[in-house]
């Protein structure tokens, strides 16, 4: 009896702690915020946004798609075991028709729901708040708009959320691809719309009307060169329902748009150029990193401690490399560098240099430069701040870059080439044989070019290294692109006058007079170029040569065309003991060693491919030409 | 005991028991100094109180019998004319009892546990009434070959008679010339042999009944295994202890029929991917409690009594978990009347790979190099004369030209310990098992190893009638450390072993002060000691207390409530440091820092996480026989919560020497906590008639927190049935002298899983730090939408049928199993896709319980019990088929034909590899210029001699995806097809243990550092018989110089989209066939006389060598150990191990 008595205790007990409570399985989510927490918070609302401007669409950032800035002309892409390059973009028969595909309708989604669901909920918000919130995330909308109707066409054109009902049959949800013209005519007056709503002065990281503006300009000029040129084709590429393809007659009420939006940034007075620094190499190279008093900035992805990068991490170039793995994952092409001028104005195609074939002709024309910097003397400022060339420095550190020496041989009358796979090895004269920067031909982690990347690398110390990692922002927009906009625009109206105001501020930034280019010297080809070496690495020479309509020509996939190929200049020393050539530096241009296949850009990529899921989901949506 | 031995005095005992006590203990706290155990015989704590009144000595050993569970064995002879008794003794101990009574006789005694021996005081006397008495012994063993410890050998007719000591030998002497022995063990059937002249005489007991009466532990609760109706799997630690190995995955390897397993990293501390009939990770329930797989696996194999594995509805009792089995795991308790067993494990070894790829050599590389450049058509600076420098391997002045071997470099013979120490017993009224063990496994590199404590403590008190608590507490310290390479550092070995080149030294000038600046530091293997990286270490600190109480009503009911706590510490501490690296400059022999060489990345970072597992049960057990009908029933409830927080914090440390952190250091912090809670209600009905006609009928309600509330509960049923044809007269009188046991059985079953949904998923809100921007300077963290919630989906049903036979032939010297299975998995999520929502809406149709597949296959085992004069032997195989199929998808449709054929998943094999098929390799450019298939998407301008020709399989003249077939089995996975094979043979104290394993049906694909020269992408080294046994040309330097035959294509770098390589195709795949020793053992088992006293002591030494040989077809291709997954082979191989230990008992 005591016994049961003693267990009947122990069992009280142990349903007591079992306890059999409802609840037991309902648990509360530690990391998932209710929908009755958020559209009355301000906080929470712009938490929402900090999200939607984070996942901006993009094909090339320093934080996401870093690999692509090497698979067009600017650079190529080096083997390295930590950088997020892939060296098979090296090697690209031809641009898969998907390759830049984007039908984000995921984010369209949650922006309209937030767009609805601050129309309901919101209650205890000012009115005003609300609007300046519903501005916002319209310029995000408009935003991802742009980049799908720039990439594909025209698209459907969403503003609401569609709410499926379970039926059995969603396809009254079903909307066709609206026309190109009405995609650009809708990014158009939405941001007329919100552009005095969305508040943000002053915000270089949030939108306000000035991003507004520039984005419509950027806008504008896509719309307005994408209609004029293709319309210039032999066979313009069209859809019958006008999902591709805009008529002739629109171009000038777009590169109007496009003028007056920009027109409106410059006479704000609120942007200037980045002009601080005396150095107009390293004051270009500010106007980009530097985040302090940079009136050039319209709206950048920043970053600081608690939000870092790894591009430098990944970019350095190897002899300041602070980390003990990765550097040097793109080489800036020979291509981008001779694309900058000379300050004179003459085409910057270098001067003195060998084919690299290793025999006497190929040695013919050398120039033999006292120093290796020197055959880049005089050449558009821009050069410097955005390539690390042999002879420069970074960080106070020497790039070193050399590939090997020439050594005289009085037997076959020429140079022999001795190059070395071994970095900062020496040749038998105790002088440097290959510098610790390389170039080598195969290597990882090394520049396979000849040429470093400057441009959005850290300077700071270690910000290389992953630990510390880099806060270096990305810009969307800044003012030399706005000039650039408005000049283009200009020019394309006939307001050449105009036109060169913009174009010429933007060139003098860079070291060339006043006036460097005058009413005969400006056309297209000036500015495509002006676009290439001032944007370089910002994510615009796609888009830019796909508007332009000249994509398929220039990477035509042919291995005789230049601007097919990627080149790379390798520079050595001359070892010629008591000959003037004697230690005097000189170039080969050859074709990048890692660099396979020429570039091949087909009319099917000008429109990207849509999903064949996509088109069974929905069989309204018609396919883009040539797929 | 040894009531014949003349030397004995029973005056002596006590301080000969007492001497031997502290032996035993002096023995014990020699290898754990803080281990302190009380171990007391039945004999000394069994107090009597009783009264004897002139009563003949007989009368009073039987009041002894018959008020203890002593027996008192003499010679009717030595107690007939003794004295009458007379005493009173209240709570005596016996050998105080003894000693009074036989105080005026010329007796001794002899106490052996419960067994006692009245011997004459002198010797002498006997031997002098005994004259004509000779001696005999032998031993006693079943018919498994295992030695029969306790059993009693009694000469006929007389109480005369010894116990088996702990390996079953006994010796009786003086013993009649016609005596005949009787010997019995509970359980078994006695033997009667009469000893002639014999002076040796080895008896094999068999067991009484039919089958072993052995109870296997089931699903809440234990079972005699002739009434199991399920497909349940059973392990023994005796078949477990043969194994070394410092995972229990990893001992089971080839042990259960049904069970497959592949060890694909064979790290110190790893372990082996288990799987029950290939149908996924199963449950592991550790004594009744769930527990993870690590839990299971770091459980120290000495405390394991047993192990079974549910195969089939019998898992349904888990529910919503055991969808894929589960593994039970009872651990080790002792049993009323143990005495007091000390036991010692220990064994060291020393570790070495089975096989890795051998890197080129610098000549190899070079030369692979130079052909590459030829290949391509490129410059290369290499020239003949430096090749001929590389090929001398010498260093000279103008350079160092020797080859550096880095597999042999890094690689190196590691050590490993393990002992353990334990003590087991019961009593009356306590029963327990304590143990504390230690495992320290070096890994094969410098810096690396893996350890282990763990302790155990298992404790039952009889606390009232019927009324029980107990215990069982278990702790474990795991440490895995290693140097604080980046990425996962093991890993990070292997790619430096392949990744460095052959012509690059690790130090400068061999100098080990000054680290080379090789052409990526990262992985120079200088800088992999913890003396410059500095150190990574993972801590698993487990605490796990179970606490139950079962009151039995005494009328066949009984009641138990269990708690269980278990706290999880994870803790992995990483301090990585900074190092330079320099160049040697030969002519001034001066070292210079190179300026961004080295590691200039310092870094400090702690995670933590602590698990807190809670569980608690109570349960009532019902079992009654009425005549020939029995009953059990069980029927429970249970409920669990998990509580899972993780804190992570990165620093930048400022320099090498001091880890702790400080906040201005800081640059990253996470924070994570997340929940799980369960609860269900289980019951069990069992019946069966006279043993014959079993069925059982069990089924789980269960609850989850993954699904909404309407969707949160779930009922699992299964039910199996069994006839034993072998009881029935028909069969006996047919069959019954050949067949002595038979039983068919089926069984049908639900389980269900939690896959395809996401906790919380039932819940519309937005996720908690999703990206995040930095808006004017601050960082504002970012929210975002969870998407649609997800409330229509709820947990895959899977449903288990089983079919088998057991039985066993020619006097249970054969038995066997086989069963057929197949686990329906119906309801896995997958979308309405004929529903077609519009891609613009925004969100994707959220997935329904729509497709189902299938596990099928068939298992069996054969076991054989032989005895070849001394020599007795064990032979056990087992093999398991288990494939999955895909039954159905919802509504398939396809656009054609070949669609159909390539997309279709309707009742297919699902376990396949889709590919190319290679024809052959171009012998000559003529074929590949008048090839009109165009293999390389390039008109075959790529196309070397010696590159792949792809098969065209649709004859449309390209390769493309239209081309592929199936070309294998399924990669990665667990092997469709398994078998184990297990023998052991003892012979006198010899016992020999050889355990082999073997599978195929299973694919390996390789891939990077096995396919591509010079690591792919990753401008490394290649594993020599890849540069070396390819095509080329004759004269690396002359392309016009006639090409070379060899099997691999012609070497070309960083071409890793070539035709040759960027598609799986079956030159480089290998269905691995694999049949491997993977446990051989060696051990003699030696009685410990030198006491004298007390034998049943026993000291066992072994050797014991892991896989010792390999019958493979990846050996010779890929040097490659057969069971890796990594398709570079750059991973840490099975070890070949050669321990030599020892197992001592007292």
């Amino acid at each position: 009896m005591r016994n049961i008595f003693k267990f009947s205790i122990f069992f009280v007990f142990l349903v007591c702690f079992l306890g059999c409570s409802k609840d037991f399985l309902e648990l509360q989510p530690k990391n998932i915020l209710l929908e009755s927490q958020v559209w009355n918070d301000e906080v929470m609302i712009t938490d929402l946004l900090a999200n939607y401007y984070d996942n901006l669409p993009v094909h090339s950032q320093i934080n996401n798609g870093e690999r692509y800035f090497a698979e067009l002309d600017e650079a190529v892409a080096v083997n390295s075991l930590e950088s997020n390059m892939d060296i098979n973009d090296n090697n690209i028969i031809s641009y898969p028709y998907n390759r830049w595909t984007l039908w984000n309708y995921d984010m369209i989604r949650n922006i309209n729901l937030a767009l609805e669901g601050l129309d309901q909920y919101s209650t205890k918000l000012t009115p005003d708040k609300v609007n300046q919130f519903k501005a916002e995330f319209r310029f995000l909308r408009v935003y991802n708009y742009f980049e799908m109707v720039k990439r594909m066409g025209g698209v459907p054109i969403i503003t609401n959320q569609l709410i499926y009902d379970y039926s059995g049959d969603p396809s009254y949800l079903a909307k066709p691809r609206n026309k190109e013209t009405e995609v650009y005519d809708f990014i158009s007056n939405e941001c007329d719309e919100i552009k005095d709503l969305i508040g943000n002065n002053g915000s270089q990281t949030r939108a306000n009307k000035y991003t507004v503006l520039a984005l419509k300009s950027r806008a504008m000029l896509y719309a307005a060169s994408s209609c004029k040129y293709n319309n210039q084709m032999p066979v313009p590429i069209t859809l019958p329902g006008g999902e591709v393809g805009i008529a002739a007659s629109m171009a000038n009420e777009y590169y109007t748009k496009a003028l007056s939006a920009a027109n409106e940034i410059i006479t704000s007075g609120n942007y200037a150029l980045y002009n601080s620094n005396p150095n107009l190499g390293e004051n270009f190279y500010d106007a980009i990193v530097k985040k302090g008093n940079n009136k050039e900035v319209i709206m950048a992805m920043d970053f600081n401690v608690g939000k870092k990068h790894n591009f430098s991490y990944h970019q350095i170039c190897r002899t300041m490399r602070e980390d003990n793995l990765s550097s040097s994952g793109i080489s800036p092409s020979l291509n981008l560098v001779e694309s900058y001028e000379y300050l004179d104005g003459t085409n910057g195609k270098l001067k003195g240099v060998g084919t690299g074939s290793n025999t006497a002709p190929g040695q013919s024309n050398w120039i033999y430069y006292d120093r290796p910097e020197d055959i880049f003397a005089n050449k558009d400022a821009r050069l410097y701040g955005t390539v690390i060339y042999p002879g420069t420095s970074f960080k106070g550190v020497a790039a070193q870059i050399q590939s090997g020496v020439y050594v005289w041989n009085e037997t076959s009358n020429k140079y022999d080439r001795v190059e070395s796979s071994v970095l900062g090895s020496l040749y038998s004269d105790g002088k440097t044989l290959t510098g610790l920067g390389g170039p080598l031909r195969t290597a990882s982690e090394v520049s396979n070019t000849g040429f470093y990347l400057r441009k959005y690398v850290d300077p700071q110390t270690m910000s290389s290294a992953r630990g510390v990692a880099s806060q270096v922002w990305w810009i969307r927009f800044r003012y030399a692109e706005v000039l650039l906009n408005a000049a283009e625009a200009a020019l394309e109206l006939g307001l050449t006058s105009d036109a060169l105001v913009f174009v010429n501020a933007v060139r003098e930034r860079a070291g060339f007079g006043a006036n460097s280019l005058n009413a005969t010297t400006l056309n297209l080809a000036k500015l495509q170029n002006e676009r290439r070496v001032e944007l370089a690495f910002e994510d615009h020479r796609l888009w830019d040569v796909m508007r332009w309509r000249i994509a398929h020509i220039i990477w035509n996939g042919s291995t005789s065309n230049p601007d097919a190929n990627l080149y790379s200049l390798y520079c050595y020393r001359v070892i010629r003991p008591g000959h003037p050539t004697d230690g005097k530096y000189v170039f080969d241009k050859f074709v990048a060693p890692n660099f396979k296949s020429p570039r091949f850009f087909q009319l099917g990529n000008y429109h990207s491919e849509i999903d064949q899921k996509v088109l069974d989901n929905n069989k309204l949506i018609v396919k883009n030409p040539f797929h | 005991m040894k009531k014949n031995d003349p030397k004995q005095r029973h005056r002596k005992r006590p301080v000969l028991r007492k001497m031997l006590k502290i032996m035993k203990l002096t023995t014990l706290l020699f290898f754990i100094a803080l281990f302190h155990v009380s171990a007391k015989s039945y004999s000394q704590e069994t107090r009597l109180s009783m009264k004897f009144e002139n009563e003949t000595l007989e009368n009073v050993f039987s009041k002894i019998e018959a008020n203890s569970e002593f027996s008192i064995f003499y010679k009717n002879d030595l107690i007939k004319n003794s004295k009458q008794v007379t005493g009173e003794f209240k709570d005596a101990l016996i050998n105080s009892i003894l000693d009074e009574v036989l105080k005026s006789e010329n007796l001794a005694y002899s106490i052996k546990d419960k067994l006692i021996m009245i011997v004459p005081m002198n010797i002498d006397e006997l031997n002098i009434t005994n004259q004509q008495q000779k001696s005999v012994s032998g031993k006693v063993i079943d018919q498994t070959g295992a030695s029969v410890p306790g059993a009693s050998v009694v000469i006929k007719g007389t109480t005369t008679g010894v116990i088996t000591d702990n390996i079953g030998n006994y010796s009786l002497t003086n013993i009649p010339e016609n005596a005949i022995l009787q010997f019995s063990f509970v359980g078994m059937k006695m033997q009667e042999l009469s000893v002639g002249s014999k002076t040796t005489l080895n008896v094999t007991l068999v067991d009484d009944a039919i089958g072993l009466e052995e109870v296997v532990a089931i699903g809440y609760g234990t079972q005699a295994k002739k009434t199991l109706t399920g497909a349940i799997g059973n392990v023994s630690s005796k078949a477990l202890t043969t194994s070394i190995a410092s995972t229990i995955s990893s001992a089971l390897i080839g042990k259960i029929g049904g069970v497959t397993t592949r060890l694909a990293d064979g790290r110190p501390g790893g372990s082996t991917s288990l799987q029950i009939r290939n149908m996924g990770t199963p449950l592991y329930v550790i004594d009744g409690i769930p527990g993870t797989e690590s839990d299971f696996n770091n459980i120290d194999i000495n405390d394991i009594d047993n192990i079974s594995v549910l195969k089939d509805a019998s898992a349904a009792i888990y529910g919503l978990r055991a969808a894929n089995g589960v593994v039970l795991v009872t651990t080790k308790l002792g049993k009323v009347n143990d005495k007091t067993k000390i036991t010692v494990n220990a064994y060291y070894g020393l570790q070495g790979f089975t096989r890795y790829p051998q890197p080129a050599n610098a000549y190899q590389y070079m030369l692979g190099l130079a052909e590459s450049a030829q290949n391509q058509g490129t410059a290369t600076t290499i020239t003949q004369a430096e090749l001929d420098k590389w090929k001398d391997g010498k260093k000279l002045p103008e350079g160092d030209y020797r080859s550096m071997d880095y597999l042999d470099y890094m690689i190196k013979p590691a050590p490993q310990t393990y002992i353990n120490a334990g003590a087991t017993g019961g009593n009356e009224k306590f029963k327990y098992h304590f143990s504390i063990g230690n495992l320290d496994q070096k890994a094969t590199i410098e810096s690396y190893y893996f350890k282990r404590s763990t302790i155990q403590a298992n404790l039952e008190a009889r606390l009232a009638k019927g009324l029980k608590i107990g215990t069982q507490i278990s702790g474990r310290v795991e440490e895995r450390h290693q140097a604080g390479v980046p990425g996962d550092d093991y890993n990070a070995v292997f790619n430096v072993i392949m990744r460095m080149w052959p012509t690059e030294r690790p130090y400068a000038n061999d100098n080990p002060n000054y680290i080379n600046n090789t052409h990526s530091i990262n992985i120079n293997p200088a800088t992999y000691k913890e003396s410059v990286t500095g150190w990574n270490t993972v801590t698993n600190r487990v605490m796990k207390s179970n606490i139950y109480a079962e009151y039995d009503f005494g009328f066949g009911l009984k009641a138990k409530g269990t708690y269980s706590y278990q706290y999880l510490g994870w803790t992995d501490d990483d301090f990585e440091w900074t190092y330079d690296a320099y160049t040697y400059n030969s002519s001034d022999d001066s070292y210079n820092k190179v300026v961004g060489g080295g590691n200039k990345n310092p870094i400090r970072r702690t995670g933590r996480r602590n698990i807190l597992d809670k569980f608690s049960q109570f349960q009532l057990n019902y079992n009654k026989n009425f005549g020939k009908h029995s009953i059990s029933a069980v029927t429970a409830y249970e409920r669990s919560n998990n509580d899972n927080t993780y804190l992570y914090v990165h620093a930048i440390p400022q320099n090498n020497y001091i880890p702790t952190m400080l906040f201005a250091e800081q640059d990253v912090l996470t924070d994570q906590w997340t929940q799980q809670a369960r609860a269900s209600y289980i019951g069990r009905f069992n019946y069966n008639f006279d043993g014959k006609y079993l069925v059982e009928f069990l089924g789980r309600y269960d609850g989850s927190y993954m699904y909404s509330a309407d969707k949160r509960w779930g009922f699992f049923p299964g039910v199996s049935i069994g006839w034993r044809i072998s009881d029935e007269p028909f069969f006996k009188a047919l069959l019954g002298e050949t067949i002595s046991d038979f039983k068919l059985r089926g069984s049908y079953g639900q389980t269900g899983s939690e896959i395809g949904v996401n906790a919380f998923g039932y819940l519309s809100g937005f996720n908690w730090a999703s990206g995040n921007s930095v808006f004017n300077g601050n960082l504002t963290t970012g929210i975002s939408p969870t998407g649609l919630p997800v409330t229509n989906l709820s947990w895959v049903t899977n449903i288990s049928s089983n079919i088998g036979i057991d039985f066993s032939l020619f006097n249970n010297k054969l038995s066997g199993q086989l069963d057929l299975f197949k686990r329906k998995v119906t309801g896995i999520p997958a979308a309405k896709y004929d529903v077609l929502l519009p891609s613009e809406v925004g969100y994707t149709l959220p997935n329904e319980n729509l497709n189902s597949t299938a596990n099928l296959g068939v298992e069996g085992l054969l076991s054989y019990n032989g005895i070849l004069g001394s020599l007795r032997y064990t032979i056990g195989i087992n093999a398991t088929l288990a494939r999955t199929k895909s039954l159905e998808t919802y509504k398939p449709r396809f656009g054609n034909s070949y669609d159909e054929y390539r997309s279709s998943t309707e009742s297919r094999w699902s376990d396949l590899t889709w590919g190319y098929h290679i024809v052959g390799q171009f012998q000559n450019q003529e074929e590949i210029d008048n090839y009109n298939v165009n293999i390389d998407g390039s008109a075959n301008r790529t196309l070397l001699p010696g590159d792949l020709i792809y098969e065209d399989v649709n004859g449309d003249k390209i390769i493309n995806s239209l081309d592929q077939k199936p070309i294998g089995y399924s990669t990665g996975t667990n092997p469709n097809l398994s078998f184990g094979l297990n023998s052991s043979f003892e012979f006198k104290g010899f016992n020999l243990v050889m355990d082999f394993s073997g599978a195929t049906m299973q694919t390996f694909i390789a891939n990077n550092e096995l396919k591509m020269p010079f690591s792919g992408t990753n401008d490394g080294n290649s594993p020599d018989w890849l540069l070396e046994d390819r095509w080329h040309h004759a004269d690396p330097f002359d392309a016009a110089s006639p090409w070379i035959a060899g099997k691999y294509p012609a070497t070309r770098k960083n071409l890793t989209n070539h035709s040759n390589f960027n598609k799986t195709n079956d030159f480089y795949l290998t269905n691995i066939q694999y049949f491997r020793m993977k446990n051989f053992e060696l051990g003699y088992t030696y009685a410990l006389r030198f006491v004298k006293i007390e034998n049943g002591s026993t000291l066992r030494i072994f050797t014991n060598i892991s896989n010792l040989l390999s019958i493979d077809n990846v050996g010779k291709k890929f040097h490659i150990d057969p069971e890796i997954v990594n398709t570079g082979g750059l991973v840490y191989p099975q070890t070949r191990v050669i321990n030599i230990g020892f197992v001592l008992t007292l």
